[in-house]
């Protein structure tokens, strides 16, 4: 600990300043256009995928976004439908926050964090049609596939949303389910060994995030300080076509309606940025 | 004991094609999140498994705090996607609490808890793809966590498994080992010592057999103890030419 004998000999070194000032610290790199990570301030951060890595599941993908890395596992189960839609499969999406990935999570059932971001992505499969649910039937009011999308995340540093759902799409989009045959005589589904059966997207809607620093700075893909220190957070959803599926300002400050569509472009950018991606490593698989 | 499928080959192979007395191949790294005060992911065949380490931190709950002890808390959870088959289960299932509890009894005797009084080591288990061994790759990871977090143990606790066919002694079972009425037996040794820290063994197993379906085990621990000596001393290294490196700045 420094002394404080006399005014002059009074300094902070950088990172003690950081603690005890985080907003001031984060104002001094902001004033010149450079976030203390050394990014610039709508730059996203470096974004990697690794597709069936995991056997047991259908399909999975393992994503790390700076320090956040997720890994989601699909498995896939045959059902019987609903009543009201014999013809529909369903899908559940559901993303976990242990305390394995930050001291910030307790044991115990899902908080609200993870129960929200959860709610979010199955809405967004309810309502964008991101695949063609009657494409998972197996035969009419006997049998239907039920895709189990489990997201766990590994270590959590920030922008949690853009993560699950960017690996919830990669492992859908290579997908393998089997071959499957329902023998009415004896009421079960036969399924053939190899998983060969891919499934196609409607759409692939992807996310970009930002938030809002002292009312005027707009920090993309914020780490878990930033999302901590800032006022607001913004999440446009575009699909391949660049039409708008979703946006969520999720409480915080009001902001006016020119700092929001400043953001668009770079929305767009970002998620033709993370579709290309995606298009690489499947071809190099 | 006839189990449709010859778990062993006339000639002597495994139906994964190892020998009886041969691991699967192990894949260990430590250091791999930032976030956490350790951690390390391991790959025991398909099985993997990520662990993290917490602390010595403040105690979540007031009766976990000793005057003279830290109190070790794990977790272990396994992801739906990691079995063949998905099973929607709590995290209070009493399997997943029953392995919790024995990883913290293991390493209750091999952390140096008088250490750090009136505080909390957390342990937690990710299983992410399941092949067999779940508990001892478990057991194997958290040792590399603990001494990537830096804290002090008495030394290496290495778990293996062994099991029985027919009259051979086979090591490291695989999930199709194990459910095939394989008597199975998990040791956690300290290899330097040698001391047993934990055994576990669930089924039925003739006491003849006993002796060197355990010796093996043990000669499977002391093959992996050497391969974690190996990472560990290659990331201390690499840690501390880092050091050496910013001192000289």
């Amino acid at each position: 600990m420094a002394e404080v004998s006399n005014k002059d000999s009074f300094v902070l070194d950088a990172n003690t300043f950081a603690k005890l000032h985080p907003k001031e610290f984060y104002r001094k790199f902001l004033t010149n256009n450079i976030r203390p990570d050394g990014r610039l301030l709508k730059k996203f951060r470096k974004t990697s995928i690794n597709l069936n890595s995991i056997k047991s599941a259908e399909g999975s993908c393992v994503l790390k976004m700076g320090k956040t890395s997720v890994v989601c596992g699909i498995k896939a189960e045959v059902a019987e439908p609903r009543v009201d839609d014999p013809r529909k499969g369903y899908i559940v999406p559901n993303v976990e926050l242990s305390p394995i990935c930050s001291s910030l999570f307790k044991p115990g059932p899902p908080g609200e964090l993870a129960q929200s971001i959860s709610e979010r992505i199955d809405k967004l499969f309810k309502q964008c049609k991101i695949i063609d649910l009657d494409k998972l039937c197996i035969s009419e009011k006997n049998a239907v596939w039920v895709l189990y999308v489990d997201v766990i995340c590994i270590s959590y540093d920030g922008n949690i949303f853009d993560a699950a759902l960017f690996s919830i799409i990669s492992a859908l989009k290579n997908l393998k389910l089997p071959e499957v045959t329902f023998i009415e005589e004896e009421g079960k589904v036969e399924a053939s060994e190899e998983k060969t059966i891919s499934l196609e997207l409607l759409s692939t809607p992807l996310s970009a995030t930002y938030v809002v620093f002292d009312k005027k700075y707009i920090l993309a893909d914020p780490n878990e300080e930033e999302e901590n220190l800032s006022s607001t957070s913004l999440t446009f959803i575009y699909n391949e076509q660049h039409k708008l599926c979703g946006i969520s300002k999720l409480g915080g400050i009001p902001l006016s309606k020119e700092l929001i569509q400043d953001c668009t472009e770079s929305a767009i950018e970002r998620t033709d940025n993370l579709r290309q991606l995606l298009d690489s490593t499947m071809k190099n698989l | 004991m006839s189990s449709g499928l010859d778990l062993l080959s006339p000639e002597g192979l495994r139906i994964d094609g190892r020998r009886a007395n041969e691991l699967r191949r192990v894949n260990c790294k430590t250091g791999i999140l930032v976030q956490a005060d350790g951690s390390a992911y391991i790959e025991q065949g398909n099985t993997k498994c990520i662990a993290t380490v917490y602390g010595p931190r403040e105690p979540s709950h007031k009766n976990l705090q000793y005057h003279d002890r830290a109190s070790i808390n794990v977790e272990y959870s396994i992801a739906t996607f990691s079995t063949s088959e998905r099973k929607q289960r709590s995290k209070m299932d009493r399997r997943f609490i029953e392995i919790a509890n024995i990883v913290k009894q293991t390493f209750e005797t091999a952390v140096i808890t008088s250490l750090y009084p009136r505080s909390q080591i957390d342990i937690y288990l990710q299983i992410l793809q399941i092949d067999g061994g779940a508990l001892h790759t478990s057991i194997n990871a958290a040792t590399l966590a603990l001494i990537d977090a830096g804290i002090p143990m008495k030394e290496y606790v290495c778990a293996c498994s062994a099991g029985c066919v027919e009259d051979t002694p086979i090591l490291d079972l695989n999930y199709f080992e194990e459910n095939n009425f394989t008597p199975t037996l998990t040791v956690a040794v300290m290899p330097n010592s040698g001391k047993i820290s934990t055994l576990v063994s669930e089924s039925r197993l003739h006491l003849d057999k006993f002796e060197p379906v355990f010796n093996l085990a043990v000669s499977g621990c002391k093959q992996l103890h050497s391969v974690f000596d190996d990472v560990i001393r290659k990331s201390t290294t690499e840690l501390a030419n880092r050091v050496m490196e910013k001192q000289k700045e």
